[in-house]
């Protein structure tokens, strides 16, 4: 699904990112972990093109992206969550799953004057589909209003459901469990799980490994921006390297 | 009364002309001196086609529109969006945009002459309206009508319409709206469509009222910033307050002080927003230091 071929980057003579190499396998939930500082956000950035100028290679299938504008990247099928949520905060909670639907991705110039039929459709079942995903997670009162006023877990939610109107294939969630207490944590695992049912690839870089172990495939362990280990938990979590980038030698 | 009434038509149109610049703003984060300029083509384009071509006003002041909607658009795609693209900061575009500027303001000049032309909805001169006592000239009727119609179906467009919708999630966030997908420079050429459409239709009233010189294209752009920085830079609902509020500030000006006094009310109004609530009146976010 999604390849790294020899991916460096550096900032200021800094290394962020040593020739990292790894894929990512079709229909599975990667788990991407490493201490604090191992360039796992970053991966997601150069990744989603966010960070424009590392150099190696990166093909989401087959098709080169590294250098490709967030919105392209993004066009061809890949959605991200950030660490610290960021919402469209002035818009409404409805407004914003539907920012994430494909119907404002294929807006064309022309549209700012015409509107068919088949537009209105579409803006119809787009809406039609954030109520049902608000619905979902007792957030159908929220719709209307304006997303600043959620919590930070309704926040976090709201993310989720953003995701899931994308309709992308890869999706990217960068610690979507932080900060939640367990209900809620309980609630977007249901929300992951109903994502790879569906046949969505997810990366999730968390640091709850209690979790990782739990939803996790299989997890690719990050150090100093090197790729130190790849496997099931079971059989990272043995790794001497693994064991020594958590608690030192 | 009879001064706010005024106030308040020729307010409307300073409210058109900061809700364009403002949606601009709300976009592009940078200010854009040419844009007054730019409206002002468009109400000399709307001069030329009445008394050449004897248009009627409203399709003359359509025409105008379209003609700076196009060099709004140009100037977008020829010099800002590059510089923008190149890491050119607001700084950087600021100035270009005041060159733009001095470079239309003297084309409009060769074209035109350094004088006013006075502009009418007829070449007769029409009786006024009284209403309840108040007087309302057929050009100030004009102004109102059309000010506040262009209001009203900006903001349907904005609420209703999945265009509108796009316009204000990147006036909220525009890496996010990346990240999602949405064609982000593409939306921000119809905002320049729309943005500039608004600002030439507002000269064109506003030249009703006060004819055009080439030099409007700056009077007109600092009511625009004005009339923004009251409302709340990037906020729709503040630029129609601010802009009528600098309407209304100016007519008294000029009623208890004189006409010459009529840009010194104007910043004064600016100066007291800047030190009593600078984030303006609907702000999307508070100003905050960053030491």
């Amino acid at each position: 699904m999604l390849q790294l071929y020899q991916v460096h980057l550096s900032l200021g003579g800094l290394k962020i990112l040593q020739q990292l190499s790894l894929e990512i396998q079709e229909g599975k939930i990667t788990g991407l972990i490493g201490p604090n500082g191992a360039g796992k956000s970053t991966v997601f950035n150069v990744v989603t093109g966010l960070i424009p100028f590392a150099s190696g290679s990166v093909k989401l299938r087959g098709q080169e992206i590294l250098g490709a504008s967030p919105d392209q990247v993004s066009r061809l099928g890949l959605m991200r969550t950030f660490q610290d949520s960021v919402i469209l905060s002035q818009i409404t909670v409805l407004e914003n799953l539907i920012s994430a639907s494909p119907l404002l991705r294929d807006i064309s110039l022309a549209q700012v004057f015409f509107r068919s039929a088949q537009t209105r459709q579409r803006k119809a079942e787009a809406g039609a589909k954030a109520l049902e995903l608000l619905g979902r997670v007792g957030l159908e009162g929220k719709a209307n209003s304006l997303a600043k006023e959620l919590s930070y877990g309704q926040t976090k939610l709201v993310e989720i459901l953003k995701v899931m109107m994308s309709e992308a294939e890869l999706i990217f969630l960068d610690e979507p469990f932080s900060g939640l207490y367990p209900e809620m944590i309980k609630v977007i695992q249901s929300l992951i799980y109903e994502l790879v049912k569906k046949g969505k690839t997810i990366v999730l870089v968390e640091h709850n490994m209690k979790l990782i172990e739990e939803v996790c495939d299989r997890v690719i362990v990050l150090d100093f921006g090197e790729k130190i280990a790849e496997g099931t938990f079971a059989e990272v979590r043995k790794n001497k390297k693994v064991i020594e980038a958590y608690l030192g030698n | 009364m009879q001064i706010i009434l005024n106030g308040l038509i020729v307010g409307s149109a300073y409210a058109l002309m900061g809700i364009g610049f403002s949606l601009i703003y709300s976009t592009v984060r940078y200010f854009n001196l040419a844009y007054g300029m730019v409206a002002v083509i468009g109400a000399y384009v709307a001069y030329t086609l009445m008394n050449s071509w004897s248009l009627n006003y409203v399709i003359a002041m359509l025409a105008g529109a379209l003609v700076a909607v196009l060099i709004g658009m140009l100037s977008s795609s020829i010099l800002f969006k590059p510089m923008v693209r190149r890491g050119g900061s607001s700084l950087v575009i600021l100035v270009a945009s005041f060159g733009l500027l001095i470079i239309l303001q003297n084309i409009s000049a060769l074209i035109w002459q350094n004088t006013t032309r006075a502009l009418s909805i007829s070449d007769r001169i029409l009786p006024g309206y009284n209403l309840f006592g108040l007087i309302i000239t057929p050009n100030q009727l004009m102004i109102g009508a059309v000010a506040l119609l262009m209001m009203l179906i900006l903001e349907l467009f904005l609420k209703k319409t999945r265009y509108g919708m796009a316009i204000r999630a990147i006036g909220d966030n525009q890496e996010l709206t990346k990240v999602l997908g949405l064609k982000t420079e593409q939306i921000i050429l119809a905002v320049y469509v729309i943005g500039t459409f608004i600002s030439a239709i507002s000269a064109t009233l506003i030249a009703l009222e006060i004819g055009i010189r080439p030099t409007h294209g700056v009077t007109l752009v600092i009511k625009a910033i004005i009339a923004a920085i009251i409302g709340g830079l990037g906020s729709i609902r503040g630029a129609l307050l601010g802009g009528l509020l600098l309407g209304v500030a100016e007519n008294l000006g000029i009623y208890f002080l004189g006409g010459q006094w009529q840009d010194t009310v104007a910043f004064t109004l600016l100066a007291v927003f800047l030190l009593v609530r600078p984030e303006g009146l609907f702000a999307k976010k508070r100003l905050v230091s960053v030491n």
